[in-house]
């Protein structure tokens, strides 16, 4: 199977410190899962919501053709692949609020145990904002939680990527839950 | 990221101590937790309630529901769920939690292992009762138990046999298990799979991680009712398919739907993974495995999924082996190369414990894919056919999008349907039915009937194709009863007179001529052109049909002047359509020219056979196929035009083309052979011509084809002129093959007494004088008796009683005749033709006598 644009090279050149490479791997990306959001929105008729983990699952089949060989073409497509999401998903959000249309928005992965929860504009922009926060404390924590958040790896998952144990992501998911709870602070 | 300015809650500094006091306290109990903050307060309150919020090891416990807001970090393990009492959650999967449960009862505690699954009530009404019901039908020892499974609070829940065991790998490094024990566990995994899909129920999502071994030692298969549940039966799309990328299957990668080889391929990725303890990187390959690559990735694969303490060294020599062959098979990338089920994949693993052959033969499966594809050559051409004739009426009828829409869906379904009936001639099930090309399509036939009954113009159409086929496979009776299922249906969805009923009398109609029902064929024929006469050009095609077949119907009866007329309006009808040029056109032009010839004006059956050469070279180029038959008339004409030079060259060319397009055999070949023979007896050249005919004769006798009879009265006329003694035996064969023929078609009539005359000359040159006048003379008198008659035939006739006379010495009545010959020949051939020469000149030799 050969990828339908040289993801992989470009991947590789970006983890060698070629700065376009990662940008164009990022656009690719980016483009990619804004195409299929915009399809899903469609497709929704008005009852707009985006599955952020069934989006990155199908941009990584349609880009990597669904796997990449190495650990680390993959930590990257994933790190990649996260933050296009992230953009989408507030894009998105933003998109919506100046149409000011309410209801749901994000179906997201926040939590293993509710992976089924949606957010709002608001909320969505305001998690964003604290993920910001969070990205400048603790750089890791914020990665982890985007993955697990933005593209909907398990725990499992995550913790290969890493090349950390199970028990750690579960520890580090945990601790960014928490710590974006208390920057959301009155956040209901 | 962008606008979202906030700052970070701590400074640097104060993140690093409060990480470090967290990971203390995560390794603390509960109350030395709780002690150990409470101490911390005394000192740094901030810090303290800082850890406190932070705090994860808490977050398993839990909270209280006021907090339960969008961020909740963990939802509450319910108490009860339906009869189930939670006890705690073992296990998160991709669609929901899994806690272990238990239900008294007043004998015995049930414990379970309750899914409880994400999505909420769309996902819980797919909880329907007939799911329900298959999934309590996977009894199995290696499957894990349904035991119950309900709705509450909105959410979908699932109880299941608890398994108290171990993943499968890990199981096979912990106990270090070798090669064989390993195969023999999942040979456990197999039948389990076996099992479900002789249920119908496919997996999908088959990795090593959703198999557990017991502390009995039985393997367990889980999360078939997830998969079940999945099922994207309805309108699910394809972003919500759910299944693990690294151990899908190509065509689940390509977004088409899961069927069992589906699970045969992640089988084979299992298997793989169970030899060498590595997964293999499927996706950096594509086409098939060779055992080479196999055991080329086992030492050089990716990250080990588990520990792998299996010796590479032992991993690599048995995928070289036939352990690499079952895996490689399994993993072919058609779904149709695979192990076309478990069962037979079993079978292999069996042998391979047995240490016997493999069932996969060095053959291989394309070896007898093949085998199947050549003797069923037919079927799977008209599958086809049938396909593009479905593509065919949608973008000619179709020009509403929606109507567009249906008809694809239409369209699929008939693929799908096809596709299926080549599923039930398996060579794999041969074994229970030796199906020919025919049953499979009388089979076909009955299908249409059941799984279209919501689309019967597509049942017209299926029909149709199938009666195609049919009739190429020699089977006109059976396509004929399915195109009169098909007209009766059509007079009733639109009325006798439709023009669709027209169209479906015309195909009903040639299917009866093909029977041999010629006069039920003619009754169809004029039905049919009646309705379809006024109806508009949408029905351009079938009226030119009707209109060939009354055509063929009136040359059939000798009314060559009627088929004449039909040809004429069916080339005018189609000059308008596809005009001024056309292969179709062409072929037109050449029935215009039979048609001339039958009523011997041979002048302009020539020039319509050198315009529809002519125009079918402009059109398609030299040497096409339907050349073949263009130029056998031209040259036929030729011939009849005394021409013998030109037509030496033209049927020779056909002979040519039809050798390189035909297949070996071909009757029309034979036919080709035959005029090229007759023109090289119109030469002078007997001897070429016996060559040539006698290949024509063999030909056309293997094909049992009808003109055999004319073939051998030209071969037997061109043995006795050159004084052979076969003559004799060849004029008889051609008589009774003649006389056969005559009640099919009546123009055969006067042919066979031209074979009768020229046996009795055969007769009369073998000594065998009498008997030879007799029947010379009888296809004489015969000939006379009819209403009209073929100058030309007439003409040979009575130069064959002649020379029968001149054996007698009847000189007078010899010469007599040949006068009256020479006279009807002139009626059609021109002076300067050779028959006319050469009986001119045998006249005036005999003139003194």
């Amino acid at each position: 199977m050969t990828d339908p644009v040289p993801l992989t090279a470009w991947l590789r050149a970006a983890a060698g410190g070629d700065g376009d490479a990662g940008d164009r791997a990022y656009a690719q990306i980016y483009a990619e899962l804004r195409r299929l959001a915009a399809r899903q929105l469609g497709a929704a008729n008005g009852q707009a919501t985006l599955t952020p983990t069934a989006l990155v699952n199908e941009a990584f089949l349609k880009l990597a053709g669904g796997s990449l060989a190495a650990l680390n073409d993959r930590r990257h497509f994933f790190n990649l692949a996260a933050r296009a999401m992230r953009q989408t998903v507030i894009d998105h959000a933003r998109e919506r609020l100046s149409q000011k249309r309410g209801g749901d928005l994000v179906r997201t992965e926040f939590d293993e145990n509710i992976a089924d929860r949606t957010l709002d504009a608001p909320q969505t922009l305001a998690i964003e904002q604290a993920l910001t926060a969070l990205e400048r404390q603790d750089a890791e924590l914020a990665e982890a939680f985007s993955w697990r958040f933005f593209t909907g790896l398990s725990v499992q998952q995550i913790a290969e990527l890493r090349s950390v144990t199970v028990r750690t992501v579960q520890r580090d998911l945990a601790l960014a839950r928490n710590y974006l709870r208390l920057a959301l602070g009155d956040m209901p | 990221m962008n606008d979202a300015q906030m700052p970070p809650l701590f400074s640097a500094e104060r993140w690093r101590e409060l990480r470090a006091l967290i990971d203390r306290l995560d390794a603390l109990s509960a109350v030395a937790r709780a002690k150990e903050l409470d101490d911390i307060a005394l000192i740094d309150a901030e810090l303290a309630s800082a850890a406190r919020a932070l705090a994860t090891a808490e977050s398993t416990v839990p909270q209280d529901p006021a907090n339960d807001g969008p961020m909740q970090v963990q939802e509450a393990m319910p108490a009860q769920i339906g009869p189930f009492r939670l006890l705690r959650p073992i296990g998160v999967g991709g669609m929901g939690v899994v806690y272990l449960a238990e239900r008294h009862s007043t004998d015995f505690t049930q414990r379970v292992a309750l899914k409880l699954l994400d999505g909420g009530a769309s996902q819980a009404s797919r909880l329907a009762s007939r799911e329900r019901s298959i999934l309590a039908s996977l009894v199995h020892a290696n499957i894990t138990a349904f035991v119950d499974a309900g709705i509450e609070g909105g959410r979908a829940w699932l109880a299941m046999e608890y398994v108290d065991g171990e993943p499968l790998l890990a199981c096979c490094e912990r106990l270090g298990l070798d090669m064989q024990a390993r195969v023999r566990l999942f040979d456990q995994v197999c039948a389990a799979v076996a099992h479900a899909h002789s249920r119908l129920v496919v997996h999908r999502d088959l990795k090593p991680t959703n198999v557990l071994v017991s502390r009995d030692g039985t393997v367990k298969l889980l999360d078939f009712g997830i998969a079940l549940m999945l099922d994207p039966g309805e309108e699910q799309t394809a972003v919500t398919r759910v299944f693990t990328p690294e151990y899908a299957a190509p065509e689940q990668l390509r977004g088409e739907r899961a069927t069992t080889a589906t699970d045969v391929y992640a089988l084979g990725l299992m298997l793989y993974e169970l030899i060498c303890g590595k997964r293999l990187p499927t996706i950096e390959h594509s086409g098939e495995w060779t055992t080479a690559e196999l055991a080329r990735y086992a030492t050089t694969g990716t990250e080990t999924a588990t520990a792998s303490h299996t010796n590479t060294k032992i991993a690599t020599h048995l995928l070289r082996g036939d352990l690499g062959r079952i895996t490689a098979h399994a993993l072919a990338p058609n779904p149709g190369q695979r192990y076309q089920s478990v069962a037979m994949l079993r079978e292999d693993l069996q042998r391979w414990l047995d240490h016997r052959p493999l069932g996969i033969g060095r053959p291989g499966l394309a070896y007898v894919t093949t085998r199947f594809m050549r003797r069923h050559r037919a079927a799977v051409a008209i599958a086809a056919l049938a396909i593009l004739a479905l593509i065919g009426t949608s973008s000619v009828a179709l020009w509403q999008a929606h109507e567009a829409r249906l008809m694809a869906t239409r369209a699929d379904h008939a693929k799908t349907f096809l596709a299926a009936l080549f599923a039930d001639a398996n060579p794999f099930q041969s074994k229970r039915s030796g199906k020919t090309t025919v049953d499979l399509l009388r089979d076909a036939a009955q299908r249409i009937d059941k799984e279209f009954a919501d689309a019967p113009e597509l049942q017209v159409d299926l029909r149709t194709t199938l009666a195609g086929g049919l009739m190429r496979l020699g089977e006109p009776k059976l396509a004929r009863h399915l195109q009169q299922h098909s007209v009766d249906q059509l007079r009733q969805m639109h009325g006798e007179r439709a023009p669709q009923v027209g169209a479906a009398l015309g195909q009903l109609a040639i299917a009866m001529e093909e029977s041999g029902d010629i006069d039920d064929a003619r009754a169809q024929f004029s039905e049919a052109y009646t309705i379809l006469r006024g109806a508009d050009d949408a029905y351009g095609r079938d009226r030119i049909s009707v209109m060939t077949g009354l055509a063929k119907m009136a040359n059939r009866q000798s009314d060559h002047a009627e088929a004449l007329r039909w040809h004429e309006a069916v080339l005018k009808e189609r000059e308008a359509k596809e005009g001024p040029e056309s292969a179709d056109i062409a072929m037109d032009l050449m029935n215009l020219s039979a048609d001339a010839a039958y009523q011997e004006n041979f002048a302009r059956s020539e020039t319509l056979a050198q315009q529809a050469h002519t125009m079918l070279e402009h059109v398609l180029g030299p040497g096409h196929a339907r050349s073949i038959y263009v130029d056998n008339e031209l040259g036929a004409s030729e011939v009849d035009m005394g021409h013998c030079a030109a037509a030496i060259t033209t049927l020779g060319n056909a002979v040519g083309v039809a050798r390189r397009a035909l297949p070996p055999g071909a009757g029309m070949l034979g036919i080709t052979l035959s005029n090229l023979g007759h023109a090289e007896s119109c030469t002078g050249d007997d001897e070429a011509a016996i060559v040539t005919l006698r290949e024509a004769r063999s030909l056309l006798a293997a094909a049992n084809d009808p003109s055999v009879g004319t073939t051998e009265l030209k071969l037997g006329m061109a043995e006795l002129r050159a004084h052979h003694a076969e003559a004799l035996q060849t004029l008889d064969a051609s008589r009774v093959h003649l006389a056969g023929v005559t009640s099919r078609l009546a123009s055969a009539t006067e042919t066979a007494l031209w074979a009768q005359a020229a046996y009795g000359a055969a007769l009369a040159s073998s000594g065998r004088l009498a008997e030879g006048e007799r029947f010379a003379r009888e296809a004489r008198t015969m000939l006379l008796a009819r209403k009209s008659a073929s100058h030309v035939t007439q003409a040979e006739i009575d130069k064959l009683l002649a020379d029968v006379l001149d054996h007698e010495n009847a000189a007078g009545e010899a010469r007599a005749l040949r006068e009256e010959a020479l006279a009807a020949y002139r009626r059609v051939y021109d002076a300067e033709h050779p028959s006319i020469r050469a009986l001119a000149r045998e006249l005036d030799s005999t003139a003194g006598r």
